[in-house]
């Protein structure tokens, strides 16, 4: 029986994610974050009292942890917890759960959870709890966006009140880190059966803050919970507030309608630095933005295909002029920065080369294509996908950009790729650890299960082979061939059109603290102050 | 101006006067003069534009103006100043196409309607009021909501929506002019229902439906460019007013003359197509109130 | 009197009835149909069809227009496709910020437009006038959703003053109040300086003035009662548009109103909500014009209709 003490497993995931972003230089950001500014706090013209608002781009598709995975993470972070939760040293550390231990060669995961924990409409925080939360986000009839990446879990026992004990099939040695992330945080078993498919707009969780109203694309409210299990925050309400447009977000950072702003567009932050009463951070993301096609149908069925539109893009001219350099260029199928991602020759900008493979394919006479996007996802996506419509119009490829919700756009992406219609869907990925994203991304047994995000079809048998082998090893240093062969398959393939890697741009009142915004970009919240 | 003969001869012939009338008008005659100009600029677009107004430059967006861009760039680096003009071009196709659609149909139904009356009159002019019931802005988004976004839907949305005015218009003067001497005559002529709507009644009634559709045009602007605005009209890359507008709005923070300057486009053309509207109605129709 | 309001109310039925037959049909048309949308990503066929059958869309169209009108009159409206909450829920939570929006906008278009067209009436030919003129040119030529924009950069961005976004507070209210009232104030204020005109011109308030009354008094007491009558119903009209301009000015300031909630359901294709939505708006545009009917036979007893 082999046993991994949690602090082995902590200095994995520190080596793994930490390390990366410490060579990135996100140190600063954290230090930054909790020293007190010497800037003078803006004078607030609304009087907000004691609620502290947070602002993205995108309207939540649900709040339920397991369907709503999107840049309106804080919110639902205000509201629920994991068992387990990333700090901002990218180690993970106890939440619901106070310890864990594997056994049984590592197909079996022990989780010890906190006692004396309630969620908000008062059912008891137990083991049932989670083997029900696990229960709803493989049942079929919920459109878990990841759905794919907990199809290993085979069984879920509970021993007792306060163990829960995981079956898993591969074994594998990431799956504390899985119960780190955001759709599995744990929700009231109760309200599930009350409310159904519907949880999402009644959510229950056990975090500090409680589920107040969701007044659609005008913002999400939760007020503080009374008998939250840990620290207090010190502000009464959370408020998010989705607004679609980036300049919008930099005036309700400026007048102080926002305590904290994310996805920030690249084309202010040189004037936001200069602004008194606020602070800007750029800080690494693990998150990729790229287009997501079907890959099971002509024409993007044809590698030559895929790859004269990753080709005709000048992704570099991309990063300059409309990212102002507030992105990295991608030469990796994974997440640069991931412990076990690897970078590969670049697919270089060659609108020559581009035309004759799309040629030799047989669309020398061009052909139509459709991008569907959610505009406000993140600062410029909608310019950065005008740019792509205009790249490849040089090669004769006509692109129709199709504008829409956030719920429209993921029902569309994660429909049957054989029966929709060939549009390809603007996408954000951020993943916590590099099997989580290959799995996802690139293994056939996840790339085409129904409702989740990613259903390219994209079916490789080879790189199946080399990502289930991987997956199952403790031994970290085997992994590493494993996964270097397997990411270099799939960037020969090129299933994605792959934009670049994000920077996380954020600013904050100077009076906001006690929260931290993680790599993948989570909204982390701690002890909550306004000033 | 086109207008037509008049009923009685007189000394000076209406038209003259109302020529006379309208040149007085100093706002009236400055604003025919801006839209003079719009228009031969914009039609002149394939030939002024000094760029492709979609062709980017994705390295240099949001640049000052500077001698190759006098008006600067946009967001993906294309020239503002051609998509002005071309920008120009959608604008005022769509604004002219949606009145021209409702002017012809608008007069034609009001025409009918008040020379016929009976229950075509009541039906074709129960349906104008619904029309005119619901708020105009509105009923344009409806249409749009069921014929979907794009530069032919907004010229019909937009079309729809302003029949009405043109049926009110024709029907009453229409109206007043059925029991004309010269009508009569026509009538008595043995000349048929058509020939007379459209040889005799049409002409006389021309003055007050050119007023209304001059002033329509400000209107049809706005609405075009508002529905651009909501995302509900021409859609990028097509560089129409509104949509150049919506667009801006993301970078008014860093870059407000991307907001700035089509906004300024279509208020000064809206001002022109008003100032002319209002000349014209002061010198075709002296009975109505400045 | 009572034989007039019975004929405006006898008119004002067919009327509505037509506008729900325009928003029922036209939102008929919309692409893609509203079981999908409704049924979600996973649904299987049978699912699809069931959800038609319970919202009745596998009846003929016009048993399907007869069945909304039923509902429409009991004020069940069915569901959002989106939010799954009735959508009476959605458009109650959402009337006030509007109702606030257009009654400021029209509270500011009169009281600014009034004074301004007085002001201009009785300073004819004065740059007053003259400036007055060129104001009102440019408010009914701005485009509203730009006047907006600058106005929150103005008075948001550079002096701080007030927020840009959100409702509830009375400063939220004035940005977008401003915004939406300025093409309303600039025709009032026309409106009234020719109507102010007309009257003064006439032989008996020349001889009120002769007879040596105050000017204030003749421009008050005489001339205003007797312009009053246009310039009502200009404001009456002005409601249709403060209205459907709410669409636009709530998008600006991301005001969570009615008609934002239009535009975004529009987006998500959520029909049964932008067909509530228009109809209440227009219902509330019809009945208000009605109020204003009714209220010039009383302010003027020699109107009567045909």
């Amino acid at each position: 029986m082999k046993r991994i003490r949690r602090r082995e497993l902590l200095k994995q995931a520190a080596v793994r994610t930490g390390a990366a972003a410490l060579a990135a230089g996100a140190v600063a950001a954290p230090s930054l974050l909790f020293s007190s500014t010497a800037r003078a706090a803006s004078s607030s013209p609304v009087g907000r009292d004691a609620t502290f608002v947070v602002v993205d781009g995108t309207e939540p598709n649900s709040l339920d942890p397991a369907v709503g995975t999107g840049p309106f993470q804080a919110i639902v972070n205000a509201m629920f917890e994991g068992l387990v939760q990333w700090n901002d040293k990218g180690q993970i550390q106890p939440a619901l759960a106070t310890s864990w231990t594997s056994s049984g060669g590592g197909r079996i995961w022990t989780f010890t959870l906190r006692s004396g924990v309630r969620f908000h409409d008062g059912t008891p925080f137990g083991a049932d709890a989670v083997k029900a939360t696990i229960g709803h986000i493989l049942d079929r009839n919920t459109p878990a966006t990841r759905r794919g990446n907990y199809l290993l879990i085979k069984d879920v026992l509970t021993p007792d009140e306060h163990t829960v004990r995981f079956v898993t099939d591969p074994p594998n040695p990431d799956f504390p880190l899985l119960m780190a992330d955001g759709s599995a945080k744990i929700v009231s078993p109760a309200a599930l059966k009350t409310y159904g498919q519907d949880f999402g707009r009644h959510p229950v969780g056990t975090g500090p803050f409680v589920f107040e109203e969701w007044v659609p694309n005008d913002h999400v409210s939760a007020s503080l919970n009374a008998t939250y299990w840990g620290p207090s925050p010190r502000v009464r309400r959370f408020l998010y507030r989705p607004i679609p447009e980036s300049a919008a977000r930099v005036v309700v950072l400026k007048t102080g309608e926002a305590d904290v702003v994310q996805d920030l567009p690249p084309t202010d932050m040189d004037a936001l630095r200069r602004e008194s009463g606020l602070v800007v951070y750029a800080t690494p993301a693990q998150t990729i933005a790229e287009l997501e096609p079907a890959d099971t149908k002509p024409p993007l069925k044809d590698v030559r295909v895929r790859r004269a539109l990753n080709m005709a893009i000048d992704k570099n001219a991309i990063i300059q002029g409309i990212m102002k350099g507030f992105a990295k260029p991608l030469s990796s199928p994974g997440i640069p920065g991931l412990w076990g991602s690897f970078d590969f020759t670049p697919v270089a900008y060659d609108p020559n080369q581009a035309r004759q493979l799309l040629a030799a394919a047989g669309y020398g006479g061009g052909m139509d294509l459709t991008i569907n996007i959610t505009a406000g996802r993140w600062a410029g996506d909608l310019q950065v996908v005008q740019a792509v419509q205009g790249y490849w119009a040089n090669l004769g490829v006509r692109t129709t950009v199709h504008q829409m919700d956030f719920a429209t756009l993921l029902a569309g992406s994660s429909s049957d790729p054989d029966a929709r219609p060939g549009a390809m869907t603007s996408l954000l990925k951020s993943s916590p650890y590099i099997d989580y994203h290959l799995y996802r991304m690139y293994d056939s047994a996840a790339t085409n299960v129904p409702g989740t995000q990613q259903r390219t079809g994209y079916a490789n048998p080879e790189v199946d082979r080399l990502l289930d082998e991987e997956r199952s090893m403790f031994d970290q240093a085997k992994r590493l061939p494993i996964l270097k062969h397997a990411q270099a398959l799939v960037w020969q393939d090129q299933p994605l059109i792959y934009l670049f890697q994000l920077v996380n741009l954020w600013g904050a009142r100077a009076g906001a603290k006690g929260f931290v915004v993680l790599p993948s970009g989570d909204f982390v919240p701690g002890v909550l102050r306004r000033t | 101006m086109a207008v037509a003969a008049p009923a009685l001869p007189a000394l000076v012939s209406p038209g003259t006067r109302a020529l006379r009338q309208f040149a007085r008008h100093r706002a009236a005659v400055a604003g025919l003069a801006v839209l003079v100009v719009a228009i031969a600029v914009s039609a002149a677009a394939p030939w002024l534009a000094p760029y492709d107004p979609i062709a980017l430059d994705v390295v240099h967006p949001t640049a000052a103006p500077s001698a190759a861009h006098l008006l600067g760039t946009d967001e993906l680096g294309r020239d503002i100043l051609s998509r002005l003009l071309w920008g120009g071009r959608d604008t005022l196709l769509i604004t002219v196409a949606a009145v021209a659609i409702a002017f012809a149909s608008g007069s034609a139904l009001g025409i009918v309607a008040g020379y016929r009356g009976g229950t075509g009159d009541t039906v074709i002019m129960r349906i104008m009021d619904v029309l005119l019931a619901m708020p105009g802005f509105l009923l344009a988004v409806a249409i749009i909501a069921a014929l979907g976004v794009g530069l032919v839907n907004v010229i019909i949305a937009i079309g729809i929506n302003s029949i009405p005015p043109f049926a009110r218009i024709a029907r009453g003067s229409t109206l007043l002019i059925r029991q004309e001497t010269y009508v009569q005559a026509a009538r008595a002529l043995g000349a048929s229902e058509r020939v007379i709507m459209a040889r005799h009644v049409l002409p006389n009634i021309l003055s007050p439906l050119v007023v209304e559709a001059t002033l329509r045009l400000a209107t049809a602007i706005l609405t075009a460019s508002g529905l651009s605005f909501l995302g509900l009209g021409v859609q990028p890359p097509t560089a129409e007013w509104g949509a150049m507008l919506s667009v801006g709005r993301n970078y008014i923070t860093s870059s407000p003359q991307l907001v700035i300057i089509p906004g300024v486009a279509i208020l000064v053309v809206t001002l022109a197509f008003n100032m002319v509207g209002d000349g014209l109605r002061d010198a075709l129709d002296p009975r109505q109130p400045a | 009197m009572f034989r007039h309001i019975a004929g405006r109310l006898a008119w004002a039925v067919p009327v509505l009835l037509g506008v729900s037959v325009i928003v029922f049909g036209l939102l008929k048309l919309i692409p893609g149909d509203a079981a999908l949308v409704m049924a979600g990503t996973d649904a299987t066929a049978a699912d699809v069809q069931a959800i038609r059958q319970q919202l009745g869309l596998d009846q003929p169209v016009y048993v399907q227009y007869a069945r909304w009108l039923g509902r429409l009159a009991r004020l069940d409206l069915g569901r959002s496709a989106v939010t799954h909450r009735p959508v009476t829920y959605e458009i109650a939570s959402r009337a006030r910020p509007t109702a606030e929006l257009a009654a400021a906008a029209m509270v500011i278009a009169v009281a600014i437009g009034l004074a301004t067209g007085l002001t201009a009436s009785t300073h004819q030919h004065t740059i007053w006038d003259a400036a007055a003129s060129l104001a009102a040119a440019v408010g009914v030529s701005m485009p509203i959703f730009w006047l907006g924009l600058m106005l929150m950069m103005v008075f948001s961005v550079g002096l701080r003053w007030l927020p840009s976004t959100g409702a509830g507070t009375f400063a939220q209210l004035l940005l977008p109040a401003l915004t939406l009232g300025s093409a309303s104030t600039a025709i009032i204020a026309r409106q009234a300086r020719s109507a102010m005109l007309d009257v003064l011109q006439q032989d008996y308030l020349r001889t009120a003035r002769a007879k040596g009354v105050t000017r204030w008094a003749v421009v008050m007491r005489h001339a205003f009662r007797n312009a009053v009558i246009p310039i009502i119903t200009v404001v009456g009209l002005q409601l249709g548009y403060l209205l459907s301009g709410t669409v636009l000015t709530e998008t600006v300031f991301a005001r969570p109103g009615l008609g934002r909630l239009i535009v975004d359901s529009i987006r998500s294709r959520d029909v049964a909500v932008v067909q509530s939505a228009v109809m209440v708006l227009s219902v509330t545009f019809i009945v208000v014009n009605l109020a204003v009917d009714l209220l010039y036979a009383y302010v003027d007893p020699r109107i009567r209709f045909d």
